[in-house]
């Protein structure tokens, strides 16, 4: 681990080296990540309510989601990209180091630019908690539920990479298993069928990122253990998927030339 | 001769990979889904004043997300990027063939593929989930026919625009995502082009993205007038001759990376 952080802090360093370039690359990705919120709110600005979710509920769900995803994104980027070092064989040189290839991995790069993104959605969670007029309690809660929805992605990504050993090819799986169910954490679950709703609460756990405490939070539903399940699931997905990795690590054969 | 071969390739090229793009269309089909969900939820079951009801905000969503895979979902850049840093661009270049035909053809070819692998298996399972809009008459669903055309091309030569920026800037991520944001916002696949609020409301039907999708299926639904694909011919029409300055452009700009 502490290996792991000294490639942490030297990656950053290495980043902030091109000043000019992490600037311009954080507020783009800061202004893409509001235009794509700028589709909901052209949505609520003219309905102003989604299942009985109202803008500032439904900005804290997208806020949410748009932070977990920036934060994962800066530390886990060569976990999204993983699929290039399945088809190119890099992954072999990965193995041959003396320490978890999945560490080494995760070492290579730290996409600060990605930052961003995350602030983006920090300030939605901002504008959602004001408008909704949050007790004090759910201010604090909230800013610690993007940790725990970053690693909820984090060991989706996880699995998706370790089905790259058998499949090699996982870029559109990762549409299926990551992108849109993000897509729909921004929005409360009520509105999907129940396939979906199940889906995004089990196998893809996505509603544990926002909707689940929320909905409690809000006084729609639920129990007060509706707290706990972000981290209960973050927690049982890093688990279950790092086991899963280690497993799937023992099939992988290299693909490169 | 040349075109229709290298629109083969185009084709080809992509044929190895069908089986991985199946799980793709898994996934745009969650995607309908959720935008479908999503307008069930805030929609109007029905209205005299406005035209986005439940039903025609599920027959949109369904339509756009068969539509995108014709007109709108098309690989990053052209690919032609990654010519630019291999250097294979300055052969490409340097064939009896114009540059910008020849990206068109391999990529029409790419179409032909995406309408026969993605568009209609998609159709399919909506077909079998939330079923398939019928067109508003005979005549409307020709009309769609050259909308979509237009639509398909407007889009290439939106794409082609982001592939040849990387002659300026090496690489096109930021050219694409905003693209891609732009597209999401403007072209009516995820909210009519129309509803969106104040000035960009007015603005977006008239805006090349619109063609891509906003266009053809309201023209499909008999919700525009025919006049929408004089429209998109004037946008087609332009980014024609914007594509044709940018590659001239381009002739004297190569400098390759690689090789």
């Amino acid at each position: 681990m502490s290996l792991y952080f000294r490639l942490l802090g030297a990656g950053i360093r290495c980043r902030l080296q091109y000043k000019f370039d992490f600037l311009v690359t954080t507020v783009l990705y800061a202004l893409l990540a509001a235009v794509d919120f700028l589709t909901v709110a052209a949505i609520l600005y003219k309905y102003r309510s989604v299942s009985g979710w109202d803008v500032y509920e439904v900005a804290l769900l997208s806020g949410l989601a748009s932070t977990a995803n920036g934060l994962f994104r800066v530390f886990g980027s060569e976990l999204v990209e993983f699929e290039r070092y399945l088809v190119t064989g890099e992954f072999d040189s990965l193995l041959i180091r003396p320490w978890p290839a999945l560490a080494t991995l995760l070492s290579r790069n730290f996409d600060l630019g990605r930052a961003g993104a995350f602030v983006q959605g920090l300030l939605l969670v901002v504008v959602g908690l004001h408008g909704t007029g949050a007790p004090v309690w759910l201010w604090i809660y909230c800013l610690m539920l993007p940790a725990a929805g970053a690693l909820v992605i984090g060991s989706i990504y996880l699995a998706v990479g370790t089905v790259g050993f058998w499949l090699t090819r996982i870029s559109d799986l990762t549409i299926f298993a990551v992108n849109a169910p993000l897509s729909a954490a921004a929005y409360p679950q009520e509105i999907y069928p129940r396939l979906l709703r199940w889906l995004f609460l089990s196998l893809l756990p996505v509603a544990a990122i926002g909707y689940v405490p929320l909905r409690y939070a809000f006084g729609k539903g639920g129990s007060p253990f509706a707290l706990l399940v972000p981290f209960v699931a973050a927690t049982a997905g890093v688990a279950l998927t790092m086991r899963f990795w280690q497993w799937g690590q023992r099939y992988y054969q290299s693909s490169g030339s | 001769m040349v075109y229709l071969h290298v629109g083969r390739t185009g084709y080809m090229r992509n044929v190895a990979y069908r089986w991985s793009h199946m799980l793709n269309n898994v996934a745009s089909a969650v995607f309908g889904f959720i935008y479908i969900a999503l307008w069930q939820a805030v929609a109007p079951a029905a209205s005299a004043t406005d035209p986005y009801t439940r039903s025609t905000m599920t027959s949109m969503m369904v339509l756009a997300q068969i539509f995108a895979w014709l007109t709108t979902f098309l690989p990053h850049g052209l690919g032609i990027q990654s010519g630019i840093r291999t250097g294979a661009i300055a052969l490409e270049m340097a064939r009896p063939v114009p540059y910008f035909p020849m990206v068109l053809a391999r990529e029409a070819g790419n179409l032909a593929y995406q309408a026969l692998y993605r568009a209609a298996p998609l159709a399919l399972v909506f077909a079998l989930t939330v079923g398939i809009p019928r067109p508003a008459s005979a005549a409307h669903l020709l009309l769609t026919l050259p909308s979509l055309l237009l639509g398909a091309y407007t889009g290439l030569t939106l794409v082609y625009t982001v592939g040849m920026s990387a002659l300026w800037t090496t690489e096109i991520r930021w050219a694409h995502w905003t693209y891609y944001s732009l597209v999401t916002l403007l072209s009516g696949g995820w909210i009519p082009a129309d509803m969106l609020p104040g000035w960009l409301g007015k603005a977006a039907p008239y805006l090349p993205f619109s063609s891509q999708l906003f266009h053809p299926v309201r023209v499909y639904l008999g919700m525009a007038s025919p006049g929408v694909v004089l429209v998109q011919l004037a946008w087609a029409a332009a980014m024609t001759l914007w594509c044709c300055w940018l590659t001239d452009r381009a002739l004297r700009r190569v400098v390759v990376q690689g090789g």
